[in-house]
């Protein structure tokens, strides 16, 4: 042991712990690089690479923040609620308009009319301007193509409840992502008996709630469920790596089916605001958008004039449902509280 | 004026107000939100208490049905490990350790993509939960066992091999070793108590996955500091049962000795312990394992991975090494001022084990509301790896605290007043005669923690400076729709880094005792517990 304490030794510990004294502090004060925060509810796969695109066409380090599936963590979300006094962040780039107007509701954004934002239709973004929606996801039906005849294949929500796939279908838990929001949307197309109807027969038809839209795809997949509810880019993930899957815009003859736009957010009191900016306008660039649509997310453009993913038809092609975006974070925070935890809560 | 060095052996106030600092300092991040739950109108809360008591009921019983085949698992696993040496004993020890340092959601996707754990009906709901609580505990079980036996003497074991062969050894070591041993099961069930992934993975609801429920769906803080208070406290009643039974006794074990028993061959009791840890290697460690590497057999993209792993391997290091150094510090001071008074211990473990118990969630997030309070002067606290160092250091040290107080209390008197006879003062004695008894506990209580906070994800991302995620949470931020490939390629990188890790550590650990055997040192003054 006597080594451990010898002079040599002792200076080998002071400099390791120089060194990490260094490292750990790191980052702590300002740089001289330009740099911009981006937290995101994005998935990273498809996050970074429009990141690492926007550094090398500007002088800007972005420095993303990414979070994990919408079960797993307390959330990216908590994370800009809880700094809101003096942020970190300072653009957060949202999945969904709902998370988007949360943070308008707890005052954690503010407003930004980009002028990168034309061509984009304003139906999508918040009115005042604190969210602006571009490329859009859809939630979709997906069925296992191997073990569901095509005369069965569903093409709406309700199918789902049908005598024929009972037991057979799921869905994500619809207290988090966007399977909240497709429950708060259903909400408020259907209203309260409409869509209390549709999740209490849901239940009666034996569905399952699965952790995440990942797991609905996959269950799917695997053949143990036959059809689910998911987002466009599970399914085109999916069918990429040739898993035995098919899709359907639910309801195109009826109600239609519910985008999931991306929403910019520009953070109240970002450190670095023109940076923000730039990069709030090159994400609601045609650029970012057609980015989007040609990588594995298959997002597709909101701008009716670009090219969409190959897997999915251009918008105007799918009968979308009218709902106000806006609205659809105070209807979400009434039935988190009230019948969506507790149809949950009866049926885990 | 120096300290004498009677002040080890001495049980006044200043102790108490030692640990309830350093305690308070632990705890301080929790405080804001936990005070939020004195705002909550009364009925109110009875109301929420009343919905969460049934979800914390069962989370509890599964635990412990969990915790109990653990217990088994892991009490068998350590004596064989203790006595008898194998062939791939190194290897399969290792690969034993393995759940402690990889994440438990990791392991719960794992099993659930498991076809076998499936045809037994392991892989989800309730019967995973429980084999994940397994999974969890049979390596801490095995670690308090081996640490406890090795606290035995030769003489001992060859008394009881006499007196009924190996079979006598076993049931004498294991009776001997039980304190240890329910402490650690005990311990782990804590740990998947706290942790949502699982019960979120495997579809059950459990208390913890409501809880980040009431966070991250709800945005409910003061339903979720309720929630996380009647799990922390539901936590101390099995733990103030233990401390009944046994006192701090279990401590007592766990100090680190120099490893006087060493592993013999013995051809039938060699080739049970053979079967035995490989036949555990292979259900708790393999199965779940298959499941998560199955993707990668189609190829990978080599590209993705080291971007993935550049990106994050300085930071999962730093903040290993960091958390590491805090939680041990932490946990060394605190067993210095706990010493041999048992009031002190007593209390000290009871609130350790309150605040381990606490979602790792609530810390963060009251670190977070901090820093956003603070002077931007403070960022260097606040807002750099050295929170998220703190935050899980701090959270980890009762563990390193479990690991160092056995020793302090266990220090002879008799050395302590000859130093005093001697006006030896404290420092100079503590350098020179404690320090080198404790390394080996500080060694031990540095790897456990360097290899648990490798694993965390939920502080990190709570508190990470925007850029330095560590591997643990790249791996979960991109298996939403990367191909499964890519995380599973990271996992199988992770797990192999853990498993080289711990081989060297156990290889070293298995050179020490052999060295202290040759030298023929060891403590003092024997024990014979039990």
């Amino acid at each position: 042991m006597r080594f451990l304490f010898s002079s040599k030794v002792s200076k080998c510990l002071a400099a390791l712990a120089v060194v990490l004294s260094m490292l750990l502090l790191h980052g702590c004060w300002s740089h001289d690089q330009r740099q911009v925060v981006v937290y995101t509810s994005v998935d990273d796969i498809f996050a970074r690479p429009v990141a690492r695109l926007f550094e090398d066409r500007t002088d800007i380090k972005v420095r993303l923040v990414t979070d994990t599936e919408e079960t797993k963590s307390t959330g990216l979300l908590n994370r800009l609620i809880a700094e809101r006094n003096r942020p970190v962040a300072d653009v957060f780039w949202s999945g969904d308009p709902v998370r988007a107007a949360v943070l308008k509701r707890q005052g954690v954004s503010q407003p930004y009319r980009s002028p990168a934002a034309k061509g984009l239709p304003p139906e999508y973004s918040d009115p005042e301007g604190y969210w602006t929606a571009f490329s859009t996801r859809a939630r979709a039906i997906i069925y296992n193509t191997k073990n569901l005849a095509p005369n069965a294949i569903p093409h709406s929500i309700f199918d789902l409840n049908s005598p024929g796939l009972k037991g057979k279908a799921c869905m994500a838990n619809p207290l988090f992502g966007t399977t909240s929001m497709h429950a708060a949307a259903l909400f408020q197309v259907l209203g309260k008996e409409g869509a209390e109807k549709f999740f209490n027969d849901f239940t009666a038809n034996n569905g399952q709630i699965l952790a995440s839209n990942g797991d609905v795809r996959d269950s799917v997949a695997a053949g143990k469920c036959l059809a689910g509810l998911t987002d466009t880019d599970d399914i085109n993930v999916a069918m990429s790596e040739k898993m035995p899957v098919g899709f359907a815009f639910p309801d195109q003859e009826g109600m239609g089916t519910l985008l999931v736009p991306n929403c910019a957010v520009l953070i109240k009191g970002a450190p670095h605001l023109s940076e923000a900016r730039e990069f709030i306008d090159f994400l609601l660039g045609p650029e970012t958008e057609e980015m989007l649509a040609a990588s594995m997310a298959a997002q597709i453009p909101l701008r009716p004039s670009l090219k969409g993913p190959e897997l999915y038809p251009p918008l105007s092609e799918i009968r979308s449902m009218k709902v106000d975006y806006s609205a659809l974070a105070v209807t979400l925070e009434d039935i988190m509280k009230g019948f969506l935890k507790e149809w949950v809560d009866r049926n885990s | 004026m120096s300290l004498p060095a009677a002040l080890l052996e001495d049980r006044g106030w200043w102790r108490g107000v030692g640990l309830g600092l350093i305690l308070f300092i632990s705890a301080l991040p929790t405080l804001p939100l936990l005070a939020g739950v004195f705002f909550m109108p009364l009925d109110e809360m009875v109301d929420a208490a009343q919905k969460f008591l049934p979800l914390l009921a069962s989370s509890m019983s599964t635990c412990v049905v969990g915790g109990a085949i653990a217990l088994a698992a892991g009490l068998a696993s350590g004596l064989t490990n203790t006595f008898y040496r194998y062939p791939g004993d190194l290897t399969i020890r290792s690969i034993l350790l393995l759940p402690l340092v990889v994440p438990p959601l990791l392991w719960a996707n794992g099993i659930r993509q498991q076809n076998f754990l499936a045809s037994i009906g392991c892989n989800t709901g309730r019967p995973g939960l429980v084999f994940i609580t397994a999974i969890v505990g049979t390596p801490l079980v095995m670690l308090a066992t081996m640490t406890a036996c090795r606290r035995l003497t030769p003489s001992q074991c060859s008394a009881a091999r006499l007196a009924g062969g190996e079979t006598r050894l076993l049931w004498l070591s294991a009776r001997f070793a039980m304190p240890a041993a329910v402490s650690a099961a005990f311990f782990a069930m804590c740990l998947i108590l706290a942790s949502p992934g699982p019960g979120l993975a495997l579809g059950t609801r459990t208390a913890v996955s409501e809880i980040l429920l009431s966070f991250s769906a709800l945005y409910d803080m003061q339903l979720a500091a309720l929630q996380s208070v009647m799990l922390s406290v539901s936590v101390l009643v099995p733990a103030g049962l233990l401390l009944m039974l046994w006192g701090t006794g279990p401590m007592e074990m766990l100090a680190t000795s120099s490893g006087r028993v060493v592993p013999v061959r013995h051809s039938a009791m060699s080739l049970s312990s053979l079967s035995l840890n490989l036949l555990l290697a292979l259900l708790l460690c393999a199965a779940p394992l298959t499941g998560l590497v199955g993707p990668v057999i189609g190829g990978i993209n080599t590209a993705a991975v080291t971007e993935v792993l550049m990106r994050t391997s300085l930071n999962t290091v730093l903040y290993s090494t960091g958390t590491a150094l805090v939680a041990t510090l932490a946990g060394c001071f605190i067993a210095f001022f706990m010493g041999k008074s048992q009031i002190h211990r007593k209390v000290g473990f009871s609130a350790m084990l309150l605040l381990f118990s606490l979602p790792a969630a609530l810390p963060a997030l009251g670190f977070l509301s901090a820093s956003s309070s603070a002077p931007a002067w403070l960022d260097w606290l606040f807002r750099s790896r050295l929170a998220v160092c703190l935050v899980q250091g701090l959270k980890l040290m009762p563990l390193a605290a479990l690991l160092t107080a056995g020793l302090f209390y266990s220090l002879p008197t008799s050395w302590v007043y000859a130093a005093e006879l001697r006006g030896i003062p404290l420092v100079l004695f503590l350098r020179k005669v404690v320090l080198p008894m404790l390394l080996p506990t500080l060694v031990g209580s540095f790897t456990i923690t360097f290899l648990l906070s490798a694993a965390d994800t939920g502080t990190v991302l709570l508190l990470h400076p925007p850029g330095a995620q560590n591997l643990a949470l790249a791996i979960f931020t991109i298996m939403a729709n990367a191909p499964s490939a890519l995380p599973a390629a990271l996992g199988i990188f992770y797990v192999s880094m853990a498993l080289l890790f711990l081989l060297v550590v156990n290889a070293r650990s298995r050179n020490g005792a052999a060295i202290v055997k040759r030298s023929g040192a060891g403590v003092a003054e024997p024990s014979c517990h039990g």
